[in-house]
């Protein structure tokens, strides 16, 4: 049994086989790219196909769809729908045809009938439009909109060739291109069969003809199709009637002899402009300069291809990976980097493992891989770890939307903690899982959950409630997932994280205590000193072994000259030095500050050498605790937050830089109050 | 994304490096800035800087960059510029 298949069918009914529950049109829609008016439409023009499958497609209003049948016949839909024709449009090429059509339009494209012609409902259309703005915008391109009227496209008909060149690289491998070029008219991008193209076709036959002959320096494969493709795009565009703004560059004779040639050669006359636009796209591999402007177009178009890679493997595979931006990511830098590397690491080991955990991925990406970019373009090697970016997606727990749970059992201890782990285990995409017990309830806000699970019957409550067994059974899995997937939108929205309404007082007082201490430990002392730093930092270092914050001052001041040595210690544009020091000797935590009878010339922080006239001492033990480096980092951060507080802290009074502490003081005391 | 800013003490450089980054990527970037320690880095990091020529950063999955200086408003600015540049194509 074959059925020619639309691409839009096959991503719909591949997503449904690849989920067991009814799944709601808005996430049908968001997986194959389609508006869920589309989707409805859809669903009755498969009802019918899929009686000859013996498959139902079960719709209930405020669930979804389902695929109901024996599993024997998912299996034969599943195969039918992976054997079909693979030249099939994507949502991609439905993208690529609009762009296309858009582009060959001399006045404003009515969407309407170009959404009956593309066969998809206006507003799946304005979301195509929607993608295309940013697409279009990196070629200087606008769509213009007119409500009721149309679109069309603003801009340089040169930047609008360049994105329908860098189209056709992204949709044409050099394989399927080459037969195409050798009379095999099939072999043509799936967006190019519904939009007239003739001209461009032709075009490209010819000049493919005569390049092909011509021995130009440094033209590969990929050259000759960007040459050629310059020359059919500029006939279509030129048949329709678009031609090329004035040229104002002047080129030499020799520089032109590309277009000249090619023009003898093939019976056509350039207009000035036009000549020049061609020799440009001839000549553009010649400098480095084109060349690095190149590997940037390269990389886009990779990513294009990437992201159809993604696309087949999801289709042949049956499992969504198209959402996974880390995977494109991921994909695309490996397939970047390998082009530039001659040898790839052993795979021989992984290559086992992702056989027996994977079976078929592989044999999935590889087939993706030829479609997509050619037969053996990729080494087996290669594939291998693509296969493992792949495999790394479908480990990944699924977190396209986070959950709350409650989960309760009449005591709140044994079978609770039991569920919880089970619902951990079952659903790693709840983003917190809260036991309690009956009684606990109340003090709960229940609001802030998506679903409550309990062992034991519960009054009635606000929030969708299931009662299940400790052990958490498949079956209750399954309808915990049901209850999940049916859940409106705007549950999953709440602000997220329960906030306890208790105080820490420990931690408070812990805070308090700390506090209490530095503020009564710091002073401003003034140093009668020499110009030599040395002395200085010995002083400070006496000083504060004699407050029995350190062990060994002259410990202390080999350590903070070492420091002052590494990199400057002076804040720019201020004459306050930040000593600082996190030590074995050092006893305490302690802040200081350091008033010199004499300024000194000191490296700053930005290696500049400025006078200094206070040193603002930071001290922290080996084992400081996080509420000091905390306090000793506030102060830090404190010190450039504004002007008003570098003047402070560099001229001060004892008073203000006391007050200035105790600023950050009370600003990690409001932290504990409120942000935890 | 997270950001972890290191230096060798751990509180006071990386701490006003900390506040510069908040400050290049106010409205910019929504990035979470923390500080420390070479030896205290988080696992949940995106982007680690250090000073160059500190002993040299390393983590399983972040991006880890040395900076020309931990103390350069400039410097952060130019790399929120060149990470929103490489993260949103």
């Amino acid at each position: 049994m074959r059925h020619e298949w639309t691409a839009r069918e096959r991503s719909i009914l591949l997503h449904l086989l690849a989920t067991e529950t009814s799944t709601p049109l808005a996430e049908i829609a968001q997986a194959v790219n389609l508006s869920e008016r589309t989707i409805q439409r859809e669903r009755q023009l498969l009802e019918g196909i899929l009686k000859e499958f013996e498959l139902e497609l079960a719709w209930q209003r405020g669930h979804g769809l389902s695929l109901v049948g024996k599993p024997a016949a998912k299996q034969q839909l599943r195969e039918d729908l992976i054997l079909s024709a693979e030249a099939i449009p994507t949502s991609e090429d439905r993208l690529f045809e609009l762009a296309w059509r858009l582009l060959f339009e001399n006045d404003t494209l009515k969407l309407q009938a170009v959404a009956k012609q593309m066969h998809v409902s206006p507003s799946t259309l304005t979301q195509d439009l929607e993608k295309l703005d940013r697409w279009f915008e990196e070629y200087h391109l606008e769509v213009e909109r007119k409500k009721g009227v149309g679109a069309r496209v603003l801009g340089y008909e040169s930047e609008k060739r360049k994105l329908l060149i860098n189209a056709l690289l992204a949709h044409w491998d050099t394989l399927a291109f080459y037969r195409f070029v050798r009379g095999e008219d099939d072999y043509i991008p799936a967006f190019l069969k519904t939009v007239p193209c003739e001209e461009m076709l032709e075009g490209l036959r010819d000049g493919y003809d005569y390049l092909k002959s011509r021995a130009f320096e440094r033209m590969d494969d990929r050259t000759i199709m960007r040459v050629t493709f310059a020359y059919g795009v500029q006939q279509e565009r030129l048949a329709s009637g678009f031609f090329l703004e004035m040229y104002t560059k002047g080129r030499s004779e020799d520089y032109l002899k590309v277009a000249t040639d090619m023009e003898e050669a093939l019976g056509i006359t350039y207009s000035m402009a036009e000549r020049v636009w061609f020799a440009e796209e001839a000549n553009r591999l010649r400098s480095i300069k084109d060349q690095m402007k190149e590997d940037e177009e390269e990389r886009w178009i990779m990513q294009i291809r990437v992201h159809k890679l993604i696309h087949h493997v999801s289709l042949i595979y049956g499992f969504t990976f198209t959402d996974d931006t880390a995977l494109e990511r991921g994909l695309l830098a490996h397939i970047l980097s390998s082009m530039n590397t001659q040898a790839l690491p052993e795979t021989s080991t992984v290559k086992p493992h992702i056989d027996r955990d994977y079976p078929g991925l592989r044999s999935a990406i590889q087939q993706a891989a030829d479609i997509v970019f050619g037969t053996n373009t990729f080494s087996e090697e290669e594939t291998v770890f693509w296969a493992m970016h792949f495999a790394a997606a479908l480990v990944k727990p699924v977190r396209r939307r986070e959950y709350r749970a409650l989960v309760i059992c009449s005591a709140g201890l044994g079978s609770s903690k039991m569920l919880v782990n089970r619902v951990r285990q079952e659903f790693p995409e709840m983003q917190d899982v809260v036991n309690s017990s009956l009684f606990g309830l109340e003090q709960h806000r229940l609001e802030e959950y998506d679903v409550i699970l309990s062992t034991v019957p519960l009054p009635p409550l606000s929030v969708p409630t299931l009662i299940v067994n400790p052990l958490l059974t498949s079956e209750e899995v399954q309808r915990v997932r049901h209850l999940l997937l049916s859940l409106p939108q705007s549950f999953q929205t709440l602000a997220t994280k329960p906030r306890s309404t208790m105080l820490d007082f420990a931690e408070l007082g812990e805070l308090v205590e700390t506090f209490e201490r530095m503020d009564d430990q710091f002073d401003l002392v003034t140093l009668n000193n020499t110009d030599r730093l040395e002395d200085i930092l010995l002083d400070i270092g006496t000083h504060l072994e004699e407050r029995d914050l350190v062990q060994s001052g002259i410990q202390l001041s080999a350590q903070l000259l070492r420091r002052h040595e590494v990199a400057g210690l002076g804040v720019p544009g201020t004459k306050l030095a930040l000593f600082h020091g996190r030590h074995a000797s050092i006893e305490k935590a302690s802040v200081f500050a350091f008033d010199l009878t004499t300024s000194i010339p000191l490296l700053m922080m930005d290696q500049s050498t400025e006078p200094v006239t206070r040193l603002l001492v930071l001290l922290a033990p080996e084992e400081a605790r996080d509420i000091e480096l905390q306090f000793l980092s506030a102060i830090s951060g404190s010190l450039i937050e504004s002007e008003e507080h570098m003047r402070l802290y560099s001229t001060g009074t004892k008073e203000d830089l006391r007050l200035l502490l105790h600023e950050c003081m009370k600003k990690m005391i409001h932290e504990t109050l409120y942000e935890k | 994304m997270n950001v972890y800013i290191a230096c060798h003490s751990g509180f006071v450089t990386s701490a006003m490096a900390a506040k510069l980054f908040a400050q290049a990527s106010e409205g910019r970037l929504s990035c979470t800035i923390t500080h420390g320690t070479i030896q205290n880095i988080p696992n949940e990091v995106d982007l680690i800087l250090y000073q160059e020529g500190a002993t040299p950063v390393t983590h399983p999955t972040a991006r880890v960059r040395s900076v020309r200086q931990l103390l350069s408003l400039e410097e952060y600015r130019l790399l929120v510029e060149e990470w929103m540049d490489e993260h949103e194509t």
